[in-house]
């Protein structure tokens, strides 16, 4: 590539007027390189060298004041920004996640690690006389812009380094990423392995498949700043949903669906969870974060939901999410509603093609609740609900799921996370129970006749929390108290629930008063 | 043969008699079996709850896949510990429980011995979940 005019005039920035007051004195060695080669820039301390350093760059790194740890990283740090940038051999195969999480997860960790993070990127970037090198070290920069902003005594020059580098193509954005985080905060986690992907293809636009309950997905574009919140909003935007209250997106990893906190940033909640699925089945280290994972976005609390009211969130979201508990048998429901909700079943599944009537008895278990599936022949169950669903013929696939919930809006146990438990602490009750959580809610439910053995209202549970291996809640007060404990695995989505719940009503209720959410 | 595992040692000690241990009110209900642990590697398994949790008992709340405990696979999660190398772990807070394994696992010994109530098999479906 030619220089033009514009690059010659304008020298680029180094840290060199900042390693006079902040860098420590270069060792032995180099200062005789110096002296022997006489060549600017190669044995300079803020620029380039071949060589991995053997000690920290800023003078404040050796202070007796500065815990052990904090050398040990430091000596660290720069080995793994040599072979990230090719300018170091690395004898075993490491993901390039590995790599940036030994270079950024302390920083994230300490904060008085960060600018020397951001000076040993910066000196490798100077005089850096391989295009390789220089390109990764620029993906590097762009990471760690990402993450945290330098200090304030680090940050002009820091500003000046990218400004004058301005034919770089990830100058710019390196530029506006510090103004951003600067501005929404800190990351939490390292890059995740989409991130470091990404800028590894040079791709600067991120984005990630979202999936519905409907089985449907889209692809929307996720930055390295951008929260969990925003990116709500923006499904819901997209899918013209009324508000997006009570949604929340969702990762799918392994056997469990954990629901992302809406003020987190989306990469760090996903670290956040990969990482939790790792430490709770540790294998083999940096195979976990290769686990698969989908992200979900759904209706998570059941607030506010009558059907008819937002026809895309009745169609894409809360008939989906409600068929399958439906099916499971954790309602009360009677026969004769069995029989009409099928109806409407199989006129969502299968429109007005009803070559599928006679092969009902064979699919039963996909129209009726599990626990009515031998309450009627099959051939009963096929008569009464070809009856029940040739009175939809008029309907769309759209007003049959509406229907449907419309019906299933009567119960109590509507829009309800069940979990089946065994619970401890009620001898009356037993021994196995359904809980349900809900709008009203926690309720204690009979697992076979589906009857409400008790309702907790919100407002009533004073305490709770969860184990691997446990659910536990105290209902009242010291004086006229009572606990529910119950072995679970699902401890964690019990806790998580309730907690959302109590927020947001918290928050409905402070709304009223007028006081601060 | 159930007590049998690939490395050919059983898994439980026959002939244990819980009530040289406990006394009777201490076990009523549970099914107790004292199991020996070879030390290679480490243990690997990690406990919740203890006398001032909810639970008040010292419960397994995870084997980790490969370590010793899983290689034994005569412990699992949801097994309450009782006893580790005869040191009783009934009334302990959960801080003491861990500090006794880790101690019992790191001293020496070849073995580690540790009593558990083995957990009933689960009669309810946990594993899915629906929003």
């Amino acid at each position: 590539e030619e220089p033009d005019e514009e690059d010659i005039k304008v020298k680029p920035y180094t840290l060199e007027e900042f390693s006079y007051e902040h860098f420590r004195t270069p060792e032995k060695e180099s200062i005789s390189k110096a002296v022997l080669q006489k060549s600017r820039g190669h044995s300079q301390l803020w620029a380039h060298s071949k060589e991995p350093l053997k000690q920290p760059l800023l003078k404040r790194m050796k202070l007796p004041i500065c815990l052990p740890k904090f050398l040990l990283f430091s000596l660290t740090a720069h080995l793994p920004i040599m072979k990230f940038m090719g300018d170091y051999p690395s004898k075993q195969a490491h993901s390039s996640v590995e790599v940036t999480d030994q270079i950024f997860v302390p920083a994230i960790q300490e904060e008085v690690l960060r600018d020397e993070i951001y000076c040993q990127i910066m000196k490798q970037l100077t005089e850096n006389r391989n295009r390789y090198s220089e390109t990764k070290g620029w993906q590097l920069l762009w990471l760690c812009t990402g993450l945290f902003p330098p200090s304030k005594s680090l940050l002009k020059h820091t500003q000046k380094f990218i400004e004058t580098r301005q034919k770089e193509t990830l100058a710019p954005g390196c530029r506006r990423r510090i103004q951003t985080v600067m501005r929404s905060g800190c990351r939490k986690w390292a890059p995740h392995p989409v991130e470091v992907e990404a800028i590894l293809q040079n791709n600067t636009k991120i984005s990630h498949k979202i999936f519905f309950p409907n089985e449907t997905e889209l692809t929307f574009d996720v930055g390295t700043n951008t929260k969990i919140q925003t990116l709500c909003q923006n499904i819901a935007s997209k899918l013209q949903l009324h508000s997006w209250e009570g949604f929340s997106l969702f990762v799918k990893i392994a056997d469990k669906v954990i629901s992302q906190n809406e003020a987190d940033y989306f990469f760090d909640s996903l670290r956040q969870v990969t990482d939790w699925n790792k430490r709770n089945r540790p294998g083999k280290d940096g195979a976990a974060l290769s686990v698969a994972y989908e992200v979900y976005f759904m209706r998570k609390l059941w607030l506010n939901v009558t059907p008819g009211k937002d026809v895309k969130a009745d169609t894409i979201f809360h008939y989906h999410q409600e068929l399958p508990k439906y099916l499971r048998g954790y309602h009360k429901c009677s026969k004769d509603e069995a029989v009409q909700l099928a109806g409407l079943i199989y006129k969502v599944r299968f429109n007005n093609d009803r070559t599928q009537l006679a092969a009902i008895p064979k699919i039963l278990k996909e129209l009726v609740p599990d626990n009515l599936l031998r309450a009627v022949a099959p051939d009963e169950w096929k008569k009464s609900i070809v009856a029940a669903y040739s009175k939809h013929e008029g309907k769309t696939v759209d007003e049959a799921k509406i229907a449907f919930l419309k019906m299933i809006h009567r119960w109590p146990t509507f829009g309800s996370a069940f979990f089946e438990v065994k619970q401890a602490s009620e001898p009356n009750f037993p021994e196995i129970v359904l809980i349900a959580i809900n709008k009203q809610g926690v309720s204690l439910i009979h697992q076979k006749t589906k009857d409400i053995l008790v309702v907790y209202p919100f407002n009533k549970i004073s305490n709770w929390s969860s184990g691997s291996t446990y659910f536990h809640m105290t209902i009242g007060n010291l004086v006229r108290g009572n606990r529910l404990l119950c072995e679970t695995s699902l401890g964690y989505k019990m806790d998580d629930l309730l907690t959302s719940y109590v927020r947001l009503l918290m928050n409905a209720v402070n709304k009223q008063k007028n006081l601060p959410a | 043969n159930m007590k049998q595992d690939k490395q050919g040692f059983q898994k439980y000690v026959e002939d244990f008699d819980p009530y040289s241990m406990f006394t009777p009110d201490q076990i009523i209900g549970k099914d107790v079996r004292l199991l020996r642990i070879k030390k290679e590697g480490s243990l690997d398994l990690a406990v919740e709850g203890g006398i001032d949790s909810p639970i008040g008992k010292i419960v397994v709340s995870a084997i980790y896949e490969d370590g010793a405990a899983d290689k034994h696979g005569g412990i699992v999660k949801g097994d309450e510990i009782l006893a580790v190398n005869g040191k009783i772990l009934i009334d302990s807070k959960l801080a003491e429980a861990q500090a006794t394994l880790a101690k019992a696992w790191n001293m020496g010994g070849d073995w580690i011995d540790l009593v558990i109530a083995a957990s009933p098999p689960k009669e309810y479906d946990d594993e899915m979940t629906f929003f």
